[in-house]
């Protein structure tokens, strides 16, 4: 039950979030659509690996990611446009706010932890992104060169 | 010379200074309302190549949009634009996406393309209210998404709400965006500590991890590191740089805060 509320929670963010980013109305439920897909990965893993930090930003990015590129080129819009709005449920806030909370009460030591953990989920999600663009590019990348050219 | 005048228009030959004018104009705004550097380049390569370019050499990081073009007649132009800052708006970005492509199928008057882009910039829809649901809605829901109850929700959506109007009044004046970020930070950590202590939210902690998220963009350093591998070195070390900034203005702004929050 709490993880269904923590999955509603977080597409309602992406809602919240698209609003922010300027979604066009059209767009709008694949973005949501999107958040969806991230949030229900984010929560699917936290069960089934629980403690793999990097892991489960990188598969539920990489997931993610995959759903953004092919839905832009179906759609015909940029990626950007529903990449913002998916990932936002895994920016890591939670982990920001707790080094922020233990450099203030000095502990060192949790602040550094905390700090890695920030930095680890961020490359998680870096390198999701960087993976699936990267594939996506090298199917895309013969249609490019003809255009460049001419 | 007057091969390159403005009267050539007619004959279907554009003034070089004239194409890339309008290739930056749409590139620049690009970029301002948040498109990839990527795309950028290759939307001045487009515009240029579909009206007559011979060699188009663009380049852009994010603060800034240059390109050399060099006609089929031997004429050659270079330009740049300068671009402050960035806010992203995901609508203004596709229409300029969708001009771009017209250009390339169609091929329109520059006229034409001149007058549907300043119809795309200036157009000014009232967008503000999504500010103002948006971020109670993404704050108050992200604060649930972290465990809080329903009580947490409320307080950190209360905090959007007044981040939304905060954001009115710092971008009316022009305070620079790490500045206003430690600010923003600042103030929604006390709101967060002071709506705790009222009795409004339960779990400040909570509060607080939904209103960061409203400055945090996750996203930020997964393009700056793509920017970086895909090759754009400049602009993916200046898109880290700013990521890192970014999170060290959030933390100074909360760990004042929650230094301030400690001693109430």
């Amino acid at each position: 039950m709490s993880e269904f509320v923590t999955f509603v929670m977080g597409v309602l963010g992406t809602c919240g979030f698209s609003l922010i980013f300027r979604v066009p109305a059209k767009r709008f439920s694949f973005a949501v659509l999107g958040g969806a897909i991230s949030c229900g990965m984010l929560v699917l893993l936290n069960w089934c690996m629980e403690g793999h930090m990097f892991l489960v930003n990188l598969i539920a990015t990489t997931v993610s990611a995959v759903y953004c590129e092919v839905a832009a080129r179906l759609l015909k819009t940029p990626v950007t446009m529903l990449m913002l709005p998916t990932l936002v449920p895994l920016a890591p806030g939670y982990h920001l706010y707790y080094a922020t909370f233990y450099l203030v009460h000095n502990d060192m030591a949790l602040c550094w932890q905390y700090a890695a953990n920030t930095l680890i989920v961020a490359t998680g999600i870096a390198v999701g992104i960087v993976a699936v663009s990267l594939v996506i590019r090298l199917i895309r990348i013969p249609k490019l060169q003809i255009h460049l050219h001419k | 010379m007057e091969l390159y005048l403005e009267s050539e228009t007619e004959s279907g030959i554009y003034a070089a200074d004239r194409i890339l004018s309008i290739a930056l104009d749409i590139a620049e705004k690009m970029l301002e309302k948040g498109a990839q550097v990527q795309r950028v380049e290759d939307t001045i390569v487009k515009i240029c190549l579909a009206y007559g370019a011979d060699q188009v050499e663009p380049f852009a990081i994010t603060s800034l949009v240059q390109a050399t073009v060099r006609m089929a007649n031997g004429y050659h132009t270079t330009q740049l634009r300068r671009v402050y800052e960035t806010n992203t708006d995901l609508t203004v970005l596709e229409k300029l996406v969708h001009l771009t492509d017209r250009v390339c199928k169609e091929k329109p008057s520059l006229d034409e393309v001149e007058r549907t882009f300043q119809e795309i910039v200036a157009h000014r829809r009232n967008t503000l209210w999504m500010d103002f649901v948006g971020m109670p809605l993404g704050a108050g829901t992200l604060a649930g998404f972290f465990g809080g109850n329903l009580r947490d929700v409320l307080a950190t959506a209360i905090i959007g709400l007044i981040v939304a109007c905060l954001n009115l009044f710092l971008t009316r004046r022009v305070i620079n965006p790490v500045a206003r970020t430690a600010i923003n930070s600042f103030l929604s950590g006390l709101l967060a500590v002071l709506l705790c202590k009222v009795g409004l939210g339960e779990h400040v902690e909570l509060v607080m991890m939904g209103t960061i998220m409203l400055f945090i963009t996750g996203i930020l350093f997964g393009n700056a590191l793509r920017d970086l591998l895909c090759g754009d070195l400049i602009a993916g070390m200046l898109k880290c740089l700013q990521a890192f900034i970014m999170a060290f203005a959030i933390a100074a702004g909360y760990s004042l805060a929650i230094f301030l929050g400690g001693l109430l």
